[in-house]
């Protein structure tokens, strides 16, 4: 038999199959896997934040490309418009001047004659026209006239420049555009645009053209600019050459697109306006262009913008979005590591306290055979020299009654009723200990069996008592059967014990129901006992009635207690002086701690 | 009736008086030969040139060798194993009782505070083993 402990309460708290110790041992193995899905929820919420992110990043990036290609195509339509309409403008004038110069005019021994009304012509049309440094006009020869440069110029002769050559011997050339040249006056980059001066009869008299000053084309440029590293070119569309770059980039005037740029193959795919990222040659920055083909010329423009300058905003932000990303994943693993640590020290912990609880439980155990031996000794050694008091006391009693006068008998007979009365206390006390410690075996009980079967028992022993017992049919329970009949015989027993003065005592057992449970009573008519009294009722050796009127050692509703205690119920009494008592007891719902 | 002694087994000078004031008053005339301790107890059963009790009343509480020890060693000897014992304690213990009864005795008496029942108790079982009982082989 597995020894018991003392107080069941202690039991609750510490024995392996308590309560206390399934939740011990349950916790170990619950924790982790909360926190397993914890560290998956967060998983996926962290993985879900950062596609979310990434999307919402990418998004805003192709946001800021598409800003950039629309503002580098506004910039290149304007650049396009304002050329188109200067070349315009010079193309009219030209041609108004073509048909203004007398033709007459056009020999080199009428030029002294004609020359201050040409000149006044052409310095009319360069009056608010900017682009363009000069007017002037050849004759058939190549032999410049006029110009509308200050008096005093000194002559020149163009008859064997290309683009002369070029509108002298193509009838059907119209403007002719030259390669970019440096202006003898200015000392500046300049086209030439050329148009011939023909007849009726469509004969070849001369030339007027007009020198484009790059420099005031360079300045439109500039005044366009968006960003440190934006840049805008002008490029010849027939020969793919350079003409004008801001930045600046001397070295590749009029030197063609190499062969399988992007910016060529974007030109002849015929696409208007075109637009591409393309690394400069002539730098190596990356940019967006733009590229737009003027309709009547040959040429086309170009606008860019650095894609490094145009992204740094969302560059930036992306930067700031890691960095913050990052902060907050650190952030999520640092809590993920500390709960995962924390979990550890739980189980760890866990497993110390059960180390404990089993160290507690084997010293429990200890002081519970130590108590056991305890109490054999005390049944063995303290009844052994009682055993010889009370034998020796009745013996001379019995044996040698005559040797002694009435007085000596009594005091012998006093000696072997204390012996008596001092056994039954040991008897009471070995069972108070017996029913802390018993194993506790539930099952049902016929409460009603059991009190009848004591009442029956006590009227047996004393037949001449007229006594009444009112006893609740079927009440049962599920609570250890020994330990319950104990009870009951100390309950019964006290009633009729106190109720054995009254002329026809009354004995009810019986039951009622409060709260879902089910409260037993044990009441008499007895005498009764002061309610002020009632806080140490149920302490060993506590007695409220005389030894003379009522005998008794006192222990008995100590053990009625204990009994009801480890069915995990509870004892409580009502009585008045002389109005009898009632004793009321619960069992529990599961029948208390199962030993 | 049998008329070989009794073996008292007690150390308690008052449970020796006791038991021998029940014996003297249930009539039975055999002498009661006494050992103060299992050894002695052993000692005498064991030897085969003593004769063996009528039975034999054994206190378990012993000084030496145990009560429960004896009544172990007795049934195991294989000319002393039938010699009828009852076992006296004086503890209420039911475990007492169990261990008795398994390891073979006869009997148990339970040594009461009222001396007029464990007279009326050792009588009758005095009484008994010495002459009503012939069943027992030799």
């Amino acid at each position: 038999m597995r020894p018991l402990p003392v107080w069941s309460h202690v039991t609750h708290l510490l024995s392996p199959g308590s309560r206390a110790g399934r939740v011990v041992s349950a916790s170990p193995s619950v924790a982790p896997m909360s926190g397993a899905i914890l560290a998956f929820v967060v998983v996926i919420a962290a993985m879900t934040a950062i596609l979310l992110l990434g999307f919402l990043m990418w998004v805003d990036y192709r946001h800021e490309v598409e800003t950039a290609e629309a503002m580098t195509r506004n910039y290149a339509a304007i650049l396009e418009a304002r050329l188109e309409a200067t070349f315009r403008r010079l193309e009219t004038d030209l041609d108004e001047l073509a048909a203004r110069v007398p033709l007459a005019a056009l020999n080199a021994e009428a030029a002294p004659r004609y020359e201050a009304a040409v000149h006044h012509i052409l310095a009319q049309h360069l009056r608010n026209f900017p682009e363009v440094s000069g007017l002037r006009v050849t004759d058939a020869s190549g032999e410049r006239l006029y110009t509308s440069d200050p008096p005093g110029t000194p002559r020149s002769w163009l008859g064997d420049r290309a683009y002369f050559k070029a509108v002298r011997d193509d009838p059907a050339a119209r403007l002719v555009f030259s390669e970019v040249l440096v202006g003898r006056v200015t000392g500046r980059n300049i086209v030439v645009v050329i148009r011939a001066i023909r007849d009726a009869q469509d004969v070849f008299r001369g030339t007027v053209f007009a020198t484009v000053d790059l420099a005031h084309m360079e300045k439109l440029f500039q005044s366009l600019r968006v960003g440190a590293r934006a840049s805008f070119a002008l490029w010849r569309s027939d020969n793919y050459t350079q003409v004008l770059r801001w930045p600046p980039s001397p070295d590749r005037v009029n030197v063609p697109l190499p062969e399988g740029s992007p910016v060529r193959a974007a030109l002849s795919s015929g696409v208007r306006p075109a637009t591409l990222e393309v690394r400069s040659f002539a730098d190596g920055v990356t940019r967006i262009y733009a590229l737009y083909k003027l309709e009547r010329y040959p040429f086309f423009v170009g606008s860019g913008v650095s894609r490094d300058d145009t992204m740094e905003g969302w560059t930036k932000r992306a930067l700031f979005v890691a960095i913050a990303a990052l902060f907050v994943g650190g952030l999520v693993f640092g809590l993920l590591h500390r709960l995962w640590r924390a979990e550890g020290e739980l189980l760890q912990f866990n497993v110390e306290l059960e180390e404990r609880v089993r160290a507690r439980t084997a010293d429990l155990e200890n002081a519970n055979r130590e108590l056991e031996a305890f109490s054999y000794s005390i049944s063995h050694d303290l009844r052994t020299p009682l055993r010889s008091i009370a034998s020796y006391s009745r013996m001379v009693e019995l044996d040698y009654a005559e040797c002694l006068d009435a007085q000596g008998r009594k005091m012998l007979q006093r000696v072997h009723e204390a012996a008596k009365k001092m056994g039954v206390l040991i008897e009471d006390l070995l069972r108070l200990s017996r029913v802390t410690r018993a194993q506790m075996k539930i099952e049902a009980v016929s409460v009603t069996e059991l009190a009848a079967g004591i009442a029956h028992e006590l009227q047996r022993q004393e037949p001449g008592r007229n006594a009444t017992f009112k006893i609740q049919p079927d009440m049962a329970a599920r609570a250890d059967p020994g330990l319950v009949a104990v009870a009951l015989e100390n309950l019964i027993g006290n009633a009729w014990k106190f109720a054995s003065t009254r002329p026809v005592p009354y004995i009810e057992v019986g039951t009622v129901e409060t709260g879902g449970d089910t409260v037993y009573f044990v009441r008499d008519n007895g005498v009764g006992f002061d309610m002020g009294y009632v806080g140490n009722l149920f302490a060993p050796f506590h007695r409220l009635h005389g030894e003379r009127e009522f005998p008794g050692t006192g222990i008995g509703l100590a053990t009625v207690k204990r009994i009801v205690e480890r069915h995990g119920g509870r004892i409580w009494a009502d009585a008045a002086v002389d109005l009898g008592a009632t004793f009321y007891f619960t069992l529990g719902r599961q029948g208390g701690d199962h030993g | 009736m049998d008329r070989r002694p009794i073996l008292l087994v007690e150390d308690n000078e008052d449970d020796e008086v006791f038991a021998l004031h029940a014996f003297e008053k249930s009539g039975v005339p055999n002498v009661v030969v006494v050992a103060r301790d299992g050894q002695q107890a052993l000692d005498r059963l064991l030897d085969p040139d003593v004769e063996l009790p009528v039975f034999v009343l054994l206190d378990l509480k012993l000084p030496k060798v145990s009560g429960l020890e004896v009544l172990k060693r007795l049934r195991a000897d294989s000319r002393a194993r039938f010699v009828p014992v009852i076992t006296l304690t004086s503890s209420t213990h039911d475990t007492d009782m169990r261990a008795s009864y398994e390891l073979g005795a006869n009997s148990y008496v339970c040594k009461s505070l009222d001396i007029e029942a464990f007279t009326e108790h050792i009588s009758v079982l005095a009484r008994y083993w010495t002459g009503i009982n012939m069943a027992i082989p030799d």
